[in-house]
């Protein structure tokens, strides 16, 4: 604006600062030349009274109104109710409590302001919306008994209700998880109920919805309020019929909240019950992030941002998979068309419910563990930079391709486990798949295993959502899919150079889809053993990166890196067609684990020591902490004060040669009976179902549980993240293979057989999903077992393979087969 | 009044020095250093004059530069001296225009970090930022002279609301009403500045 437009808004704000109410608003309107000064006027006057963007202004508002209209006193009469006094007021009018001497109960009465009440085509109108919201009877819908008249006034009489409006319970920040899903469980039945009646809200917002002394929700104005009519734009007149029609007031005189108004109204448009969802949605995110999604200093740049920008729910102060849901759900609820938001209440309803079962099964069985204590990467600083730049710009829907690489226990799952952390922190949804080096394992496993997750942690009715019409290909992946969804159709009869392609874009549609609900972190652990069909897809998902908002990390060791696996031709075509950057994580300086040991021992090492463990280890932070632990679990380190000895000699600390050995005292440590059932578990793999385990360790049932909880305490293995059976993961792949070489060939052979043996016992009703591992411990079992058996099961995995359309393991596991049968 | 006793002359020429070489660290230092001795110049002649006289940055970074040259923190602008002054007077307009910036911004974006431009070399826009901000404050000024004593005693001297009220002898009401007039001015005013 010219310095003379300011000078003329700047006459018209000071005369309307001494006006209130409707004055102002007409005043305004009138002395403004054009709708961009009284625009800015409206704001600058907006701003002053509300300076933090709550709704205190709105509340002066009203009262100013309510100051205008007849008010009655403490024991008048309006028709048959006496009054008892006054308990607030709202957009339409002052509420009182009241007595109906006939029933004697107690009842809330709203008086409906002058403005509402003269207009005789407007009472008709009100007449006419009361009768029919009385027909609205439900447990958490406010109940309106009647529309009253009495000479000039119009008076609504409702159900009275004791308790706080969900307004002044945020007003303390965000709520409590549990308190959150109760109260959005009952909204949603309340509007369900609403709009099975053929009713929407409308002005769905925390100021209309009671909570009740007794917990309960009552969501009150139903079908009352109509088009508010926004003082900013008096010159939209585009307004749908229908809300024409329902326009209760002149444009500006019913001053109501924008900040919960959807899209669709701002712009004056036809609404249904995905308006309601949109203004639900943004309570629900404000229940539980504690911030409006969308407000900001003033009236018109919110409704500019509910328009325009995506919802701000700042970062999520609590972690899990519940909120995860919550927010994901908040966001589709949000979204700016409607088509992309939950059809139908009932459906939001489903998607919350699960959340509620998963959030009830997490309190009372395992809350999931995040490793607060979790040391920091050492010496990682540059590259921990790198990956928070890169996770800042998917963040902002610009994503990448990260590819992190290194000897065995350089650190690798430390580094990408703490970005994983800082994701989560920022919203975003983390999802891990590992490769395996176990021979015949099905084709594309890292993503099944994303899969299996996301199926479980993304609320189902959105999962659904975003699996769209890729569902059939995507279930080739996942067939369990089916059996969650049955309304998934049939996947389409492809000749086979089709069906990869097929594949390949329906899972980036689906992940895609995904990503708009939530930014997605998605790692790859051990990529040096991927085979080639998930690496063509993670290549095809890499090229379309740039415009999603979503990182993919992959991890791979380059000491492993055999020529000949596919990964190794794939890292050099990513690099160089610069899909992807590589990080190659390097050994520790002197400097750096010298930082290592004073955060293990809390406290600063002699210098020698951090030379000898140094050069012992050549600065590899796993082996450093190995060292360390082996060193401290001797007492060689400290006195009983806890502090470093200070005659410490070097000479006298022996420490083994070799990380192998020290790992091999470490688990000398443990109990003979620890020591054994782990062993067995390492034959099974680097992840073991307990289950198993126990199937194995049958002579002793609780024999198998108490291994690996000592061995836990001993730091060896861990708990593998929340699922349905528990897991547990060894912490280095050379805690494992020390293990497994403490067994003879024969005597490890045996083991296979009779780890083989137990999962086709305990997994007969779901064998099919476990043909790899089964066909896996077979073919390591040797002659041992029967040969047409693993045969059979080695053909199974390889066509389990081929079906999901991964042309070339197939063959691998044949080739086997093959081997086999020559013998 | 003269600089105060922690200012030391020593420091502020080492750090003029790393700042005309295009040390931006140093810069920043000399900008925690000098903000409050402008407070305390514009402070003191504002109270020393005409109960109405306005700020005029120009000559509140002038008297400052004066005063460093006085106590030897800053060389006399001589052939050689020129171009430490034209760096000074940048970093002031600089530290003035930022101050602007800040108070204007709603309050939701107040943390955004301001970038310092590059203000040494011989193109130093500083005489020109100074006059900007003598003008932007004018133009304020011409809506209404209290809009513009309430922006100098709020943002340069960083008094509260209470306490301009008082000196301007009015209510706080009053004062808000002015504030709230001059930020919306002057944010879309800066809106289209570079820098800062």
């Amino acid at each position: 604006m010219t310095d003379e437009r300011w000078q003329v808004a700047y006459t018209i704000y000071e005369a309307a600062v001494s006006l209130t109410g409707p004055e102002r608003q007409q005043y305004v309107r009138a002395s403004a030349p054009d709708p961009e000064i009284a625009g800015k006027v409206f704001a600058m006057l907006d701003e002053m009274e509300n300076p933090g963007g709550s709704d205190v202004f709105r509340k002066r508002e009203h009262s100013a109104n309510a100051a205008s209209m007849r008010s009655l006193t403490s024991g008048s009469r309006l028709g048959p109710y006496e009054i008892l006094d006054r308990i607030g007021e709202g957009g339409m009018g002052v509420v009182y409590r009241a007595r109906d001497p006939r029933l004697n109960r107690q009842v809330a009465i709203k008086l409906l302001s002058p403005e509402l009440a003269g207009d005789p085509q407007a009472r008709e109108r009100l007449r006419r919306e009361a009768r029919a919201a009385a027909a609205l009877d439900h447990p958490y819908i406010c109940k309106i008994f009647e529309i009253g008249e009495e000479g000039d006034a119009l008076f609504l009489v409702m159900e009275y209700i004791v308790g706080e409006t969900l307004h002044s319970r945020l007003l303390n920040g965000r709520m409590p998880l549990s308190e959150a899903l109760h109260v959005a469980g009952e909204i949603a039945e309340a509007l369900e109920d609403a709009h099975a009646g053929r009713f929407l809200h409308r002005d769905l917002k925390p100021a209309n919805i009671m909570l009740t002394l007794q917990g309960h929700v009552k969501v009150m104005d139903f079908g009352l309020a109509k088009r508010m009519a926004d003082p900013r734009q008096p010159h939209n007149s585009t307004i749908s019929p229908e809300a024409s029609g329902a326009q209760l007031t002149a444009p500006g005189t019913m001053l109501g909240t924008p900040d919960y108004m959807s899209p669709e109204q701002v712009k004056g448009l036809t609404l249904d019950v995905r308006s309601d969802l949109f203004s639900f949605g943004v309570i629900l995110a404000e229940m539980i992030s504690g911030r409006h999604p969308f407000r900001k200093l003033s009236m018109v740049e919110t409704l500019s941002a509910v328009l325009r920008d995506s919802p701000d729910f700042g970062a999520p102060i609590q972690q899990g998979t519940t909120i995860q849901g919550l927010f994901i759900m908040a966001r589709r609820m949000l979204a700016k068309e409607a088509a992309e938001r939950y059809a139908s209440i009932a459906d939001m309803r489903a998607d919350l419910a699960k959340l509620v079962a998963s959030s009830e099964a997490a309190a009372t069985i395992s809350v999931e563990k995040y490793p607060a204590d979790r040391m920091p990467p050492i010496g990682r600083d540059a590259e921990l930079k790198q990956l928070t730049r890169q996770l800042e710009e998917a963040l902002a829907g610009r994503g990448s391709l990260i590819l992190v690489g290194g000897e065995p226990g350089i650190g690798k799952s430390h580094l990408t486990s703490s970005l994983l952390d800082a994701a989560r922190l920022h919203g975003a949804f983390t999802v891990t798949g590992h490769c395996y080096e176990m021979e015949g394992s099905p084709p594309y496993v890292p993503f099944i295993e994303m899969l299996e997750h996301s199926a479980r942690s993304v609320p189902p009715e959105t999962f659904r959502y975003a699996l769209g019409d890729d569902a059939p290909e995507v279930a080739k992946l996942m067939p369990e899919l089916r059996r969650m969804f049955p309304d998934i159709p049939p996947a389409l009869e492809l000749l086979p150079e089709q069906e990869r392609r097929f594949l390949f874009n329906a899972h980036r549609e689906f992940v895609e889809r995904l990503a708009r609900l939530t930014p997605i972190v998605l790692l790859f652990e051990d990529l040096q053993w991927a085979d080639e069909p998930t690496l063509l897809l993670l290549q095809h998902l890499a090229q379309a990166l740039a415009r999603m908002p979503l990182l993919m990390i992959g991890t791979y060791r380059d000491v492993d890196l055999e020529v000949g696996r596919p990964f190794a031709k794939m890292l050099e075509s990513l690099v160089r067609q610069k899909l992807g950057t590589r990080i190659l994580l390097r050994r520790l300086p002197l400097g750096g684990v010298e930082q290592m040991l004073a955060l293990l021992s809390a406290q600063q090492p002699p210098r020698s020591l951090a030379r000898v463990v140094f050069e012992q280890t050549e600065g590899n932070p796993f082996f450093v902490e190995e060292v360390f632990r082996h060193l401290s679990e001797e007492g060689k380190l400290f006195d009983e004060r806890g502090t470093f000895r200070p005659n410490l000699r070097m000479d006298q600390l022996q420490v083994p040669e070799g990380v192998r050995l020290v790992l091999g005292r470490r688990l000398e440590r443990l109990s003979e009976d620890a020591r054994r059932i782990l062993t067995t578990a390492a034959v099974i793999g680097r992840v073991f179902p307990l289950e198993l385990l126990e199937q194995l360790e049958q002579a002793r049932p609780d024999g198998a549980l108490e291994a690996v909880e000592e061995a836990e305490r001993a730091h060896l293995v861990e708990t593998e993240g929340p699922g349905r059976q528990t897991r547990y993961r060894f912490v280095h792949e050379l805690v494992r293979q020390t293990l497994s070489e403490t067994l003879s060939l024969p005597r490890r052979q045996r083991l296979h057989a009779r780890v083989a043996d137990a999962i086709e016992r305990i997994y007969a009703a779901s064998i099919g999903a476990h043909v790899s591992a089964l066909a896996h411990h077979l073919y390591q079992a040797g002659s041992s077992v029967d040969q047409e058996k693993t045969m059979h099961f080695l053909s199974e995995a390889a066509r389990q393979a081929s079906g999901a359309t991964a042309l070339r393991t197939g063959p691998r596991s044949l080739g086997q087969c093959f081997v086999l049968a020559r013998q | 009044m003269a600089i105060s006793a922690s200012f030391q002359p020593d420091t502020v020429a080492r750090l003029m020095a790393s700042f005309r070489n295009g040390d931006h660290e140093a810069a920043g230092r000399l900008v925690e250093l000098f903000y409050p001795e402008l407070r305390r110049i514009a402070a003191a002649r504002m109270r020393s004059e005409r109960p109405d006289h306005t700020l005029q940055p120009t000559a509140v970074v002038h008297q400052l530069y004066v005063e460093l040259v006085k106590v030897k923190a800053l060389r006399p602008a001589s052939s050689d001296g020129a171009d430490e002054k034209t760096a000074f007077l940048g970093l002031a307009a600089f530290l003035m225009k930022r101050l602007l910036i800040h108070h204007a911004r709603p309050l939701s974006k107040r943390s955004e970090k301001a970038e310092l431009p590059d203000l040494s070399g011989p193109h130093s826009p500083a005489e020109h930022s100074l006059l900007e901000i003598d003008d932007l404050l004018n133009r304020l000024a011409a809506i209404n002279p209290a809009l513009r004593r309430v922006v100098e005693l709020r943002v340069f001297e960083g008094l509260t609301r209470e306490e301009i009220a008082r000196e301007m002898g009015c209510g706080t009401a009053t004062v808000a009403r002015y504030w709230n007039f001059a930020r919306n001015w002057l944010e879309e005013a800066l809106a289209g500045t570079p820098g800062p």
